[in-house]
């Protein structure tokens, strides 16, 4: 009897996390992560220790159950893209300085985009050409196709590989799990930071140790993302999903205020997403780059995208604006340069013209600055060695973050027309919405006030404080905040990309 | 590494210590609760219900039904165990959980029939279920359709985790004000008027069934049969605007009366009673006010006492 109700206790386990694994995908937010981390932790220093390939193995393993986990049929993808880059570097070297060398690298970069765009962009293009050429008809021209989870991402990661291979910044490496450590690992496969080779496959080669110091501002960070996106930035799209949903019939007031909390959903959702990435990775002994360096106190455009989305923004500059020249060719070319990379990006975000017209908008913003030679103006530290900015420094804080949030608006609308539309109802008054907005504020400011407060250190929350007490009660606040700041688990807004 | 596991180890107990503790907070508060939702399950629980007559349906037994009334005519002891915005599906559950702790099985149930009790259970209310997710028998039944995970039962506090209102439910009660004044037997009467609110809205209310709903309606009705629990099927009063906006109400009453038949159980349909002509006993299409459902409580009792006459049964003590 007794065995028969452990059995039965049994099957209830396993088909729990038989369910789990069919057909959901495992945030760092759920439940399901918090008993895989520490799982993968355990086994990856106790277990598969013993030497660099057993790690880079169990890495890649993990890495294709944690993707799977979600759905097992687009590892393949993974698996062709890493094999394609991979078997592309080491042509290259073999047939280095001889044309074939350079037809396997094009044809390499070729391949990547082609999967991506049929992925990703296949069904905007058929749909816009059928709008301008056929009437919208698009009958049995769509492939209608599941945007395969962090695809841009990875995508962009393993080409950095096979074009720093051909330019002769690095070397190809030959081991294949190695490789696919590279390009699957699991804390930044799906929303990045999109990783160098030059930075991460190194690190793959190398027998990693245990540091101590490391694991606990890990810890740390992890901590912080998730305040970032439980507390913050689900909070705030509770009221952006319902003003962006009724927008016709909101107040100037509320438009303003929806536009503004989605200037923080984003950030705390993306931001929140690279500092638990970057928190686990540094659990396993691997350092990743930095993600965001606290771009809302950004003094102009130019500054904020040194510090927004480091990762893919000097990915365009490395491998696509500066090929193009750069800054250092004739001021048209640094026009169509300074579009290229913009729209490119916008572009990157997704198919749809939204975003492209986001990314001409802030083309637009950084134009004058770069035409004029200000690009460069604010390289220093925000404030430094001061408590608060100065005025004048607030005025260029707020200017700079006002006009990303114009930004913002075009960046969330479904259509062009829905941003304009929002965005002229604006002056209209009108009621104002308050659901919920007491806690996005509160939550807001002691966002901004902790990352203020580490402005200069290395992530939001790496915590100068000397007293090992002290910074127990951060945690349990912060843990507690989450506790009743949490709502439904949603997804994470850059998995879409 | 051996410092950094002790670290998170003593961070993880004194985490799970203090979430256990908040766990017992709420779950030894929520015990104490005569508040709607709360008050039924904390009467199933101690054992409070020891009852010749159990009334069984949705909102529509949980503010029409009164068993002071009933009593009062019966002679008897009667609990109301209607389930706010439930279907069958889910008030049967409750019915079994009710028997499963041992609550003294009724000699006769009053089941409320009505356009929603045959579809599915959405979830409504769902808060109620959280502080007896302890109780594995709960767990079992509900689990699947209410969607609770493995967590929500072993994690401490996890099953809390953003129920911000349902928290201060159980911590400040005397906060919550009118609508959750303390129940009488599981009943709520409201003093309110009809605003007319309801029947405005009404193109949205129609009448639906699930067929594994309906199994399951049959199955519980088996049971009954075997148990020798008498069931008397109650259609109660709904704003005859309401019932004429309603699509194919007819077939629902149809399918009412040939469930009772097929059951031999009596079928009491007060659809075009005289109540249900009148928006003083309502404050909205489907719910009569605390007069209406005085009232209805006394004829329904009174018909119900006819019936039992004519099958020669006995339930009063």
């Amino acid at each position: 009897m007794e065995g028969a109700k452990i059995i039965n206790i049994c099957c209830v386990y396993i088909s729990y996390f038989c369910g789990l694994i069919l057909n959901r995908f495992m945030l760092f937010n759920s439940i399901e992560f918090a008993l895989f981390l520490p799982i993968v932790f355990l086994l990856y220093w106790f277990v598969f220790r013993r030497s660099v390939r057993w790690q880079n193995l169990f890495i890649v393993a993990v890495s294709y159950l944690f993707y799977g986990w979600w759905d097992w049929r687009f590892l393949f993808l993974i698996a062709f893209t890493s094999f394609c880059s991979w078997g592309s570097g080491l042509l290259i070297q073999r047939y280095r300085h001889q044309p074939f060398a350079k037809a396997v690298h094009v044809l390499n970069i070729v391949l990547n985009l082609s999967i991506l765009g049929v992925f990703k962009y296949y069904d905007f293009f058929v749909t816009s050409f059928a709008n301008a050429f056929l009437h919208g008809q698009t009958d049995g021209l769509l492939l209608n196709i599941v945007l395969p989870v962090g695809i841009s991402f990875y995508t962009f990661q393993a080409l950095s590989y096979s074009i720093d291979v051909y330019r002769e910044k690095l070397e190809p490496t030959r081991d294949i799990v190695q490789f696919f450590a590279f390009v699957s690992f699991f804390p930044q496969l799906v929303a990045g930071p999109i990783e160098r080779a030059t930075n991460l496959l190194p690190q793959f080669e190398k027998p990693r140790t245990f540091d101590h110091d490391q694991a606990v501002d890990g810890m740390r960070q992890i901590l912080w993302g998730l305040f970032k996106k439980i507390a913050v930035a689900d909070n705030c799209a509770a009221y952006v999903d319902h003003v962006f949903g009724s927008y016709t019939s909101q107040g100037g007031l509320t438009l303003v205020t929806a536009a503004v909390l989605f200037a923080f959903q984003i950030y705390c959702d993306f931001s929140g997403y690279s500092d638990i990435a970057i928190g686990t990775s540094k659990l396993f002994g691997i350092k990743l780059m930095r993600n965001f360096n606290n771009p809302y106190f950004s003094r102009d455009i130019a500054e904020f995208w040194r510090r927004w989305h480091i990762s893919l923004t000097t990915w365009f500059r490395d491998y696509v604006y500066i090929p193009l020249g750069g800054s250092r060719v004739p001021k048209g070319k640094v026009v169509r340069n300074t579009f290229v990379i913009f729209l490119l990006s916008g572009f990157w975000h997704g198919a749809n013209w939204t975003f492209i017209v986001w990314g001409a908008y802030h083309a637009l913003l950084f134009l004058p600055l770069i035409l004029s030679g200000r690009n460069r103006k604010y390289t220093n530290g925000i404030a430094e060695g001061r408590w608060l900015p100065s005025i004048s420094e607030l005025g260029h804080m707020l200017l700079t973050f006002m006009l990303v949030t114009i930004g913002w608006i075009i960046f969330r609308a479904d259509t062009i027309s829905q941003a304009w539309n929002y965005i002229a109802l604006i002056p209209h008054a009108g009621g104002f919405y308050t659901e919920g907005l007491v806690a996005c504020v509160a939550y807001i400011v002691l966002m901004l006030l902790v990352e203020w407060i580490h402005r200069e250190r290395r992530h939001g929350f790496d915590l100068c404080c000397r007293y090992a007490v002290l910074r127990y009660v951060y945690y349990y606040c912060l843990i507690i905040i989450m506790f009743f700041a949490y709502s439904n688990s949603e997804t994470f807004i850059y998995f879409q990309f | 590494m051996k410092k950094f596991l002790l670290q998170t180890l003593l961070f993880t107990i004194i985490l799970l210590v203090l979430a256990a503790a908040f766990d017992v907070l709420l779950t030894t508060r929520a015990v104490r609760l005569r508040t709607s939702p709360f008050a039924t399950w904390n009467d199933i629980y101690q054992r409070n219900i020891d009852a010749d007559i159990l009334v069984m349906g949705s909102s529509r037994a949980f503010v029409q039904f009164n068993p002071a009334i009933i009593d009062t005519v019966l002679h008897t002891n009667s609990y109301n165990l209607g389930m706010n915005g439930r279907a069958a599906d889910s008030q049967i559950l409750k019915y079994k959980v009710f028997r499963h702790e041992g609550n003294r099985k009724p000699k006769l149930i009053v089941y409320e029939v009505s356009h929603g009790t045959m579809q599915k259970s959405n979830g409504y209310e769902r808060d109620q279920l959280i502080p007896y997710l302890h109780d594995s028998y709960l767990w079992r039944l509900f689990h699947k359709q209410e969607e609770f995970s493995l967590a929500d039962r072993l994690v401490p506090s996890w099953r809390f985790l953003g129920h911000n209102t349902l928290i201060r439910k159980i911590l400040f009660p005397q906060e919550i004000g009118e609508h959750n004044k303390p129940l009488y037997k599981g009943f709520r009467g409201y003093n309110k008027k009809w605003s007319g609110k309801g029947l405005r809205q009404q193109a949205s209310v129609s009448y639906t069934h699930d067929t594994t709903i309906i199994r399951q309606f049959c199955g519980f009705l088996d049971e009954c049969r075997r148990d020798s629990i008498q069931v008397v099927l109650v259609t109660s009063p709904f704003y005859i605007g309401g019932t004429k906006k309603m699509a194919d109400s007819t077939g629902m009453h149809a399918m009412f009366a040939q469930i009772a038949n097929d059951y031999n159980l009596p079928y009491l349909d007060y659809t075009y009673d005289e109540l249900s002509y009148d928006t003083a006993y309502f404050y909205n299409t489907m719910h009569l006010n605390k007069t209406g459902a005085d009232l209805f409580s006394r004829k329904m009792a009174r018909d119900i006492d006819s019936v039992m006459r004519c099958e020669k049964l006995v339930i009063s003590n």
